[in-house]
């Protein structure tokens, strides 16, 4: 026991010099952007299997599973001051998947938008490369043809004249979607070298703008219209940036 | 810089030093040095690389060595007639041909006794999730009254007195002393080694063979979400049976009983929604592992194939929507598929089959 607290001591002592070391030889400051999602209906955080909510077109429903692929995610300046692209960017976000991804290494500047793809780009959908959240035995595995899944939301509704299942698989090429989408304020990470940014999902927003999903009409699907409709929504005000800190 | 680096290598090595040198009452007298080997897995790029090894149980050869023979150690029963490898016959993809699983005092467990494979990239485990770990589960059958009816306590006792047993555990964890959590630390070591991914379908996605035309369309209609809207067909199987395991790892209602007997994955959580629901499992080797489900019900895959094109129990609660949302005809209420299509899709499920795998030495009773 003695002994730990002497080396502990000697540690501490070395440590300002070795401090002093790296300071020199580091470059350009870099910092830690960390990104944080939450999955919302309108106001309120999604709980799965817990609450009912209403859509849009005036349905309710409850979800009981429900995740989504972010990628390639870019920092943006708008002065072109400087662009920051995570590599092997590729984070599935929901269900009892992760809601925090950390950018590192990003060069300072000030950024004042975030851009993200929501899905997997043709390249890496169709390969056996597995970076990232990229998994070929995740729920979001498809077939080997189609990719994965980009966005899965599994659940029940009730509508005007029928109930049941509600299943929206989407996926296919066309419809990985870019986005950007302004920070609130501008992140200066020469004042602020380990920042947030908080995002949220509105679930609802899947089923609106510019498509209104009623679920009598549809309330199921993969391929073809039905998901694109889908696809449009999300990049439509699904996704935004909320607060930087 | 060079100066700085002067001044804090005498430092370092001060630290080092001090770090290094050991406490007089800590010095054992070490017999031989305790380096065992680490086990390598080889896994087709086709397979998820992701996969997580306990940190304090890595795969080392001699671990997996003293699991295998742990796993066919009839001694681990209460009247020595019965082991791991009796319910989890290799030849059977690790089943054991029955409808429901039968311990040493002959008494029938109220589940079938499911396949071993791939194990390492499952996180649940039994058909209702309740085992967390390899580890955890494998206490279970040894200590259930209703199969191998034996404490572990007594195990260990019973192991420590063999001339076998001492040495493979020295070599396995570095001391001739048996323990219970050796036993099952080497138990799960040795079931992480149990990979199949050499069936002919493993070969179709690696492009090393090929397929039939009714293999290649059974293995679409078993992956496609049907879509009749857009005349898209399918069986639906992939969205709970998917991907290169053959499950997505998740728990559901498939719909067998009106009236639930056993509550499965709920009776796990606690929670009204997971009534009923059970481990969609890999469907690998499936061929070799009837009868099926929880409970042996259905003997054959056609049988299977019946159950979920006809018979699912709409009334059952919490059916999965992925179940009730899923047919073949606008506005239909179950699957539809065609006698040829369910036929297709059973052609499909024998490829999953891995001779490889079911003759594999390393996987095979080492007591033979
Ligand atoms: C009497 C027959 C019997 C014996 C002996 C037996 N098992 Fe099992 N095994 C079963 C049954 C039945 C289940 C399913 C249990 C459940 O769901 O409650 C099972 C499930 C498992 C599972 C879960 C697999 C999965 O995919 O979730 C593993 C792992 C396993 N057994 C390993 C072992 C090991 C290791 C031993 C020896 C220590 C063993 N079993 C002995 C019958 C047996
Ligand atoms: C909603 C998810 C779901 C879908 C869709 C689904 N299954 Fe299953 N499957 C399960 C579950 C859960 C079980 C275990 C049920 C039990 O034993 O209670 C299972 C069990 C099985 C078994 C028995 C496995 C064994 O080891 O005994 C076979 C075979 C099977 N399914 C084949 C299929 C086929 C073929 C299809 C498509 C026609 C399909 N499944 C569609 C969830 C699903």
């Amino acid at each position: 026991m003695k002994k730990a607290g002497l080396n502990y001591l000697l540690l501490l002592m070395a440590l300002p010099l070795l401090a002093a070391c790296s300071d020199e030889e580091a470059t350009a400051p870099a910092a830690t952007v960390q990104v944080e999602l939450q999955n919302m209906v309108g106001v309120q955080p999604l709980q799965l299997d817990a609450s009912t909510y209403t859509s849009p077109a005036g349905d309710t429903y409850v979800v009981s599973n429900f995740k989504y692929y972010i990628s390639n995610v870019k920092l943006i300046s708008s002065k072109g001051e400087a662009t920051f692209l995570e590599p092997e960017s590729y984070h599935l976000i929901g269900g009892e998947g992760k809601t925090t991804f950390e950018l590192k290494e990003v060069p300072a500047g000030t950024y004042d938008k975030i851009e993200l793809s929501i899905g997997v780009d043709e390249a890496h959908n169709h390969s056996t490369d597995q970076v990232g959240d990229l998994d070929p035995s995740n729920e979001m595995v498809w077939d080997w043809d189609t990719g994965y899944k980009f966005l899965s939301l599994v659940g029940t509704y009730t509508g005007d004249t029928g109930n049941g299942g509600l299943v929206f698989h989407v996926g296919g090429d066309v419809n990985y979607k870019t986005l950007t989408l302004d920070l609130p304020q501008a992140l200066n990470l020469r004042q602020q070298p380990n920042a947030t940014l908080r995002l949220q999902a509105d679930v609802n927003e899947l089923f609106q703008n510019p498509n209104l999903i009623d679920f009598d009409v549809m309330h199921a699907g993969g391929h073809g219209a039905g998901p694109s409709m889908i696809a449009e929504n999300y990049s439509n005000g699904f996704l935004k940036v909320v607060e930087v800190k | 810089m060079q100066t700085l680096r002067n001044l804090l290598l005498p430092f370092l090595l001060l630290i080092a030093a001090f770090a290094c040198s050991p406490d007089k009452e800590e010095v054992e007298p070490e017999v031989e040095p305790f380096e065992p080997t680490p086990y390598e897995l080889v896994l087709p790029k086709t397979f998820p690389q992701n996969f997580k090894v306990p940190a304090d149980n890595p795969l080392t050869e001699e671990g997996v060595l003293l699991g295998r023979h742990l796993f066919y150690e009839k001694r681990l029963s209460g009247d020595n007639t019965m082991s791991c490898g009796s319910c989890h016959q290799q030849e059977k993809a690790f089943t054991d041909g029955r409808a429901l699983a039968v311990g040493i005092d002959g008494v029938a467990h109220r589940r079938s006794a499911m396949s071993l494979s791939n194990l390492l990239w499952f996180f649940l485990f039994n058909w209702d999730g309740s085992a967390l770990s390899l580890e955890d589960q494998a206490r279970i059958p040894i200590e259930s009254e209703i199969e191998m009816h034996q404490s572990l306590a007594e195990a260990v006792k019973e192991l420590q007195a063999t001339g076998l047993y001492p040495p493979l555990f020295r070599k396995a964890f570095g001391s001739d002393t048996i323990t219970e959590e050796r036993i099952l630390k080497a138990i799960a070591q040795f079931e992480r080694t149990l990979i199949s991914a050499d069936s002919r379908y493993d070969r179709y996605l690696l492009d090393e063979g090929t397929f039939t035309e009714d293999e290649l369309e059974g293995m679409k209609l078993f992956m496609t979400h049907p879509e009749p809207g857009i005349g898209l067909r399918g069986g639906n199987c992939g969205d709970c049976h998917g991907g290169v395991l053959l499950s997505m790892r998740t728990f559901h209602n498939n719909g067998l009983d009106e009236v639930l007997t056993d509550l499965g994955y709920g009776a796990v959580t606690g929670r009204e929604v997971d009534k009923g629901k059970f481990k969609a499992p890999s469907l690998r080797n499936i061929a070799l592992t009837a009868p099926y489900m929880h409970d042996g019900r259905f003997q054959t895959l056609e049988e299977v194939l019946d159950h979920y094109n006809e018979h699912i129990k709409e009334n059952s609660p919490h059916l999965s929507p992925l179940i009730t949302e899923a047919t073949n005809e606008v506005g239909g209420k179950t699957l539809l598929l065609t006698e040829e299509e369910k036929r297709k899709i059973v052609t499909f499920l024998h490829t999953l089959t891995d001779s490889t795998f079911i003759t594999d030495k390393r996987f095979s009773d080492p007591f033979k």
